[in-house]
């Protein structure tokens, strides 16, 4: 590759972008875009990269005020949406992005809506949704995002250019964390696990210690949850919610210093910073729940090690520092045992997506897995 | 205090709820009118913003000599400045809130205060209406007093004629829950969300309960003894009886699978398919559910 641009990010995925890439260059793409694939295969990376090359005068150089700005998230013309309601997509919230797509772009030439978990517009919300789809102003671009085709209503899927991108494997995973952060393969698996396999968040994972410690508490906790009475339960939850909070501080210090700066740029002319603030706190309830959902996969890759050294492949153990508390679960804990432990964690997941409150999953997830793994006779 | 002062003239209430702290700075600092001394009370001061409760620890470092402050609440945390101010001035004192059998006789004396002789049945009947909230109880005896005019005597009759029994307090509803007494527990859940608490109040209260319940059980578990739990629950002592004698009646396993049910019903509640009373009694039920052997 002889220069350096905004697709480069993208790894093994080399069909889509040169795909994308064609496109953008000859001026071919198109209103709708519909982005499928597993998690972790970089649907969300590739989407910002096709707002960049759209939006940059460069075509997408990685490196000017809007590429950066695309991809922190803050370029006004680049939105990004997710379900507001109880899992699936309201019709109100159809109806605002509808209207918002109506209205002219605030910088650029372009207005570029990128709509994640497209399989949960419910029939009403893609019904109001089917006609911006079809016919959107000239100078709009839609690409839905979804992990799989068939779980999309096909009145949206018809109606979109489909783009499909494979399944990253774990070892090309391993080695591009290698390559851009230096670290060694146990630490990406890790925070692989920890991060739902999706590579940019395990870079983030990788480099912020309060997450790594909170990861570091939780694998003592499932260790322990054998012994653990119920106020040491109710305690351990309480300070994994701390931890997962901690993060946050760093997000609100960053979000101050862009309001000063934005205030202090444009002085007077700076009009309304509300928009800002109202992406400001849609992105730490979006943290907020990632550092949630790290948790809850933290525990289900615990307990799929110790499935994995209970059946006999103790290689495929992802997280590897804690190898020997796995190997002495796996010692005891039955496959139905296992099962169950791993329904509660696929239940704390579905819960944290109805909004159920953070605290409450993870407790009722850290009892169900104890009841699960617990030795019946020393706990009734 | 009524010897020293007229209180007629040299008396100030204010209600945390609404007053400001300079208000209140204000009255305590204003001389006595033909009197020694002046008395201005502050209830609910627990209400008051930290802003305010810091004017207030403030003005105890250097009060008034003629002015007496009396700050009342109910909740108060020890290591906030304000009572930190006032516990340095050796004015804190605690009054534990009644036992549960105590009520009717506390009723009755708060009667004859007003000179009126209750009956047992009255006494009874008003905590039965209004529960054990203290300042609803003082408010609702004031009325009955005014209704029954020159007559000493009070009657279950006058209780009946006068309170009216809808509103229920949320801990009325959680103790039932906590004595699995899944009648009372109906009952009084089916009074709250006519009185217009939202289910989700209720479901987020009865968690806070449950959460209770399994602290006060496991530190039974473990021996500890019952004034050394207090600090642990971050509880007062009165609190803690009433939730170890809760917490007795059920398992550890119990407690935890309640609050799991919570969860799921939380879930259930959010997703919007059912309606939201059906899904809370069905938890109600789950929780008081038949005691396992
Ligand atoms: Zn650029």
């Amino acid at each position: 590759m002889t220069h350096r641009d905004v697709w480069d990010g993208l790894v093994g995925q080399d069909k889509v972008v040169s795909f994308l890439r064609k496109s953008s260059t000859e001026g071919t793409t198109t209103h709708a875009y519909l982005f499928v694939g597993p998690p972790g295969s970089g649907k969300r990376s590739a989407a910002r990269a096709l707002a960049c090359a759209l939006l940059c005068e460069d075509g997408g150089c990685g490196t000017c005020s809007v590429c950066t700005r695309i991809k922190r998230g803050s370029y006004p013309d680049v939105r990004v949406y997710e379900p507001e309601g109880a899992a699936t997509y309201m019709v109100e919230q159809a109806r605002e992005i509808i209207h918002d797509t109506n209205l002219s772009p605030v910088e650029g030439p372009l207005k570029i809506y990128i709509l994640d978990r497209a399989e949960a517009f419910n029939p009403a919300a893609a019904n109001a949704l089917l006609k911006t789809l079809e016919e959107p102003p000239d100078d709009v671009v839609l690409i839905l995002l979804t992990i799989s085709w068939e779980s999309v209503l096909p009145t949206i899927a018809s109606r979109c250019q489909v783009v499909r991108f494979a399944p990253v494997s774990p070892s090309t995973a391993v080695a591009l964390m290698a390559e851009r952060s230096g670290v060694g393969p146990d630490d990406a698996m890790a925070a692989l696990a920890a991060s739902g396999g999706v590579i940019p968040r395990a870079l983030d994972f990788i480099s912020s210690p309060v997450r790594r410690a909170a990861r570091g508490r939780l694998l003592g906790v499932l260790r322990d949850l054998p012994v653990m009475d119920g106020r040491d339960v109710l305690e351990a939850a309480r300070e994994l919610l701390t931890s997962v909070k901690a993060p946050l501080d760093e997000v609100r210090v960053r979000q101050e210093a862009e309001l000063r700066e934005r205030v202090e740029f444009l002085g007077k002319t700076a009009g309304s910073l509300k928009p800002i603030e109202d992406r400001h706190k849609r992105e730490l309830s979006a943290r907020e729940r990632e550092g949630i959902g790290e948790l809850v996969n933290v525990a289900g890759s615990w307990l799929r090690d110790v499935a994995a050294t209970a059946a006999g492949a103790p290689e495929l153990v992802a997280n590897r520092d804690a190898a020997d508390d796995i190997a002495a679960a796996a010692s005891c804990i039955g496959d139905r045992q296992l099962a169950r432990a791993a329904n509660a964690v696929s239940e704390a997941r579905r819960r944290i997506s109805y909004n159920v409150s953070p605290q409450l999953a993870i407790e009722a997830m850290l009892f169900d897995i104890q009841e699960a793994i617990t030795c019946p006779r020393s706990w009734e | 205090m009524a010897k020293v002062a007229d209180l007629d003239f040299n008396m100030e209430t204010f209600d945390g709820d609404g007053a400001s702290a300079d208000e209140v700075v204000n009255a305590a600092n204003t001389m006595p009118f033909l009197s020694e001394r002046r008395l201005v009370v502050v209830r609910g001061v627990d209400k008051m913003g930290a802003a305010d409760q810091g004017s207030l620890a403030d003005y105890a470092k250097d009060p008034a000599p003629y002015t007496a402050l009396v700050l009342v609440a109910t909740k108060i945390n020890r290591g906030s400045r304000l009572y930190k101010a006032v516990h340095a001035l050796g004015g804190a004192s605690e009054y534990p809130a009644p036992k549960r059998g105590e009520y009717p006789a506390e009723v009755t004396k708060l009667f004859a205060e007003h000179g009126k002789r209750a009956s047992g049945d009255a006494a009874r009947a008003l905590v039965d209406a209004v529960g054990r909230d203290l300042r609803r109880l003082d408010s609702e005896i004031d009325k009955v007093v005014a209704y029954v005019g020159a007559r000493e005597r009070v009657d279950a009759a006058d209780i009946a004629a006068v309170v009216t029994a809808d509103a229920v307090s949320v801990f009325e509803y959680l103790d039932a829950l906590g004595a699995r007494d899944l009648g009372s527990a109906l009952r009084l859940l089916a009074k709250l969300l006519a009185s217009g608490e939202s289910v989700h109040g209720v479901l987020a209260m009865s968690v806070r309960h449950v959460r209770n319940l399994l602290g006060a059980r496991a530190l039974m578990d473990r021996h500890t003894r019952i004034d050394e739990m207090a600090p642990q629950l971050g509880m007062a002592p009165w609190q803690v009886r009433n939730v170890v004698s809760q917490a007795g009646n059920f398992t550890p396993r119990e407690l935890s699978r309640a609050l799991c049910a919570a969860a799921a019903t939380e879930a259930e509640l959010k997703s919007g398919a059912v309606e939201g009373a059906i899904v809370l009694e069905r938890w109600v039920m789950s929780v008081t559910g038949p005691r396992r052997a």
